[in-house]
């Protein structure tokens, strides 16, 4: 397996901008104190520079590597399943969405509905009985068993 | 030691087992355990996607209860997970990856019923031979613990994360980082000395901090199923070979049973307690260890079943034995023991010293629940092992919906909170992302635990020292822990400079 060079590198960038936005809002927002009486700005503004040193050393190993590398190349690792991710998220977001306004049955067929795009082997029968499936054990477990207060179903117009 | 001394720890172990046979505790064991083999089963769910899919569940309960519970899922998935790579090749958890080497030419050679019996067997060695050691030594180590100080605390947390976050493979730079980023996550919310909001952004959701159920289902929960849709490759098995019959070993298996189980066991007792390893490396040297004292090495990799017995037992037996410094010291060694950590947390119990006095029935009622949970598993796994087989075999495509609608309807179910569930919509995009960049999601987890603990320790021992930083290293048993953290590193940082350095292809730097 090949290193994929562009993601070691996008490792590094995040690594040290995430370390440097959370020191600079300690260092700005927070009270740092002393070190005997440390502020609540102290441990993390420590803690985000810890991020951003370590950001910068990934990006220095990662560099020297790829300057060595004999073909540097795009490298082969796993791909980026855009295609799962848009229906994984959108099938959660359509479950919080739904489940507020129309109770936990609704929200279900949504979750199913949307998640079965994801596989082209889940035929639409299979993700229909899914669907009753899972609103029998979420009774059952759920509300039944551990007495949960469900709304099960709801009109809020 | 006397009888008095004698007398009492009887008194404990009866006062466990009358906590772990009460008819709710007995229950959620067997729920706990079965669940654990099998999500442990399914090849890609291993054990931090099960405990962060079920606990949700364990949050409705007692907190004893819940912990017997968790407990059961964590180590019944180690059960579980060896089916999979016996049958299938395809390791049901990272600690089972051994058991491919010679679990699946065994089933290759029709063997697969007596594979799956005999290291049912060497689990349950194992697990046996980790409770015993827990309970000789976690109320000593808890009595010791007691004279801990916030320095000793703070270093020994800091070995812990650095021990889990170098160890594991891939860049020890980015596994340290990622500890850091856990911690960095763990700061938001409330400040506890001075009551500042801290990262919250003025959402009023945020003042309790990040919710640890919320990342956690992002972080393994969602991002595995977003890797895996796709990926997963259904499993084939033929179900004829595994009779009930066919399962019974033959003399010579079982004349080659022993040794390998009390090398497999004594090996995976140390590691386990050992902070920031765990099965995956308890299994693999028992593997290296029994190849090397074999008399017939080059079977291993063919077949060899001390191969399987080995490892297996010292996978079950550092699962038990991890829970040493969780119970004893409060301080998790690896990322599965972090979670149940924090749900101990969440329902106000602080696991630590204090709590095997304070907390005797929870604290005994756990490790007595331990032989219950094992003897189910023994029950689970060897008559109704053709059921699980069957598990195998359920394609992907079912499953998946599956596991999202558990992460749905388990968040939601806590605080019926909305905003829960955008949290949990961020963290599978960050999980996912971070899994893309090779940005490994347990050394987080773990910081994210002990990060708040840290700060705690951290600001308590430079108050009593005024600012000093001496502090640290001045009191003996903190300098060690000290001194072994930077052991760790300086050696952690040599090794990877050195295989660096070299001047390798591109193909031998990859996995």
């Amino acid at each position: 397996m090949y290193i994929d060079f562009r993601r070691e590198f996008a490792a590094a960038a995040a690594l040290t901008v995430f370390g440097v936005l959370f020191a600079a809002f300690a260092a700005l927002f927070l009270p740092l104190g002393s070190f005997a009486s440390m502020g609540p700005g102290m441990f993390p503004i420590i803690v985000g520079l810890l991020i951003f040193i370590l950001g910068v050393a990934h990006g220095a190993v990662t560099f020297l590597a790829y300057r060595r590398a004999i073909d540097p190349g795009e490298g082969n690792s796993e791909p980026i399943q855009w295609h799962s991710l848009v229906v994984v998220v959108s099938a959660m977001a359509g479950f919080s969405t739904v489940i507020k306004f129309f109770g936990l049955i609704p929200a279900i067929i949504v979750l199913t509905a949307i998640a079965s795009l994801g596989s082209e082997k889940l035929t639409i029968r299979h993700a229909f009985l899914i669907a009753i499936g899972l609103v029998l054990l979420a009774w059952l477990v759920f509300v039944w068993a551990l007495g949960l207060p469900f709304t099960l179903i709801d009109w809020p117009f | 030691m006397g009888t008095d001394l004698f007398g009492q720890f009887l008194g404990q172990l009866a006062l466990g087992f009358e906590t772990a046979l009460s008819l709710e505790n007995l229950l959620f064991c067997a729920i706990g355990v079965t669940l654990g083999t099998f999500l442990g089963a399914l090849p890609g769910i291993g054990v931090l996607v099960s405990m962060s899919l079920l606990f949700p569940i364990t949050f409705h309960l007692e907190p004893t209860a819940a912990i017997i519970m968790l407990g059961g899922i964590y180590y019944g998935t180690t059960y579980g997970g060896s089916m999979s790579s016996i049958l299938l090749n395809v390791p049901g958890t990272p600690a089972n990856a051994v058991a491919c080497l010679d679990g699946f030419p065994m089933a290759r050679q029709g063997r697969a019923a007596v594979a799956l019996s005999i290291t049912t067997l060497s689990s349950f060695f194992g697990a046996s031979v980790g409770i015993l050691v827990i309970m000789l030594f976690a109320p000593t180590i808890a009595a010791y613990a007691l004279e801990f100080g916030p320095a000793e605390y703070f270093s020994l947390m800091l070995l812990g994360l650095v021990a889990a976050s170098t160890i594991s493979p891939g860049s020890p730079i980015k596994g340290i980082a990622m500890v850091f980023v856990g911690i960095a996550i763990g700061l938001v919310g409330t400040d506890l000395n001075s009551g500042v909001h801290r990262y919250t952004f003025g959402l009023l959701e945020l003042r309790d901090g990040i919710s640890l159920l919320a990342v956690a289902m992002g972080l393994f929960g969602v991002t595995e199923v977003i890797a895996s849709i796709r990926t997963v490759k259904q499993g084939d098995v033929s179900r004829e070979s595994i009779s009930f019959l066919a399962m019974i070993p033959t003399r010579d298996d079982m004349r080659r049973f022993w040794m390998p189980s009390i090398r497999g066991a004594a090996i995976g007792s140390f590691i386990g307690a050992l902070p920031g390893t765990g099965g995956v490396i308890a299994s693999f040297l028992s593997y290296a260890t029994e190849k090397r004292v074999s008399k017939t090495p080059e079977a291993f990799g063919h077949g060899a079943i001390e191969g399987l017995i080995g490892p297996e037992a010292a996978n079950n037996a550092s699962d038990q034995t991890a829970f040493i410094p969780t119970l004893t010291l409060g301080i998790p060694g690896s990322p599965a023991l972090a979670l149940i950590l924090g749900v101990l947390m969440i329902h106000g119990v602080s696991p630590g010293p204090s709590m095997v006095t304070e907390r005797p029935e929870m604290f005994w009622g756990l490790i007595m629940s331990f032989w219950i949970g094992n003897a189910f598993l023994l029950i689970l796994n060897l008559p109704f092992i053709g059921f699980w087989v069957r598990i195998l075999t359920i394609p992907y495509y079912i499953l998946y919906p599956a596991i999202l609608f558990l992460v749905c309807i388990g968040l939601y179910s806590v605080n019926n909170s909305v905003f829960d569930m955008w949290m949990v919509v961020l963290f599978s995009l960050f999980g996912y992302g971070m899994r893309i960049m090779g940005l490994s999601a347990a050394p987080l987890i773990l910081g994210l635990v002990l990060g708040p603990m840290m700060e705690i320790q951290f600001r308590r021992t430079l108050i009593f020292s005024g600012g000093d930083f001496t502090a640290f290293v001045d009191r003996p048993i903190s300098a060690v822990f000290l001194c072994v953290t930077a052991v760790i590193l300086g050696w952690t940082l040599l090794s990877f400079i050195r295989s660096k350095s070299k001047p390798v292809e591109q193909a031998a730097m990859g996995e």
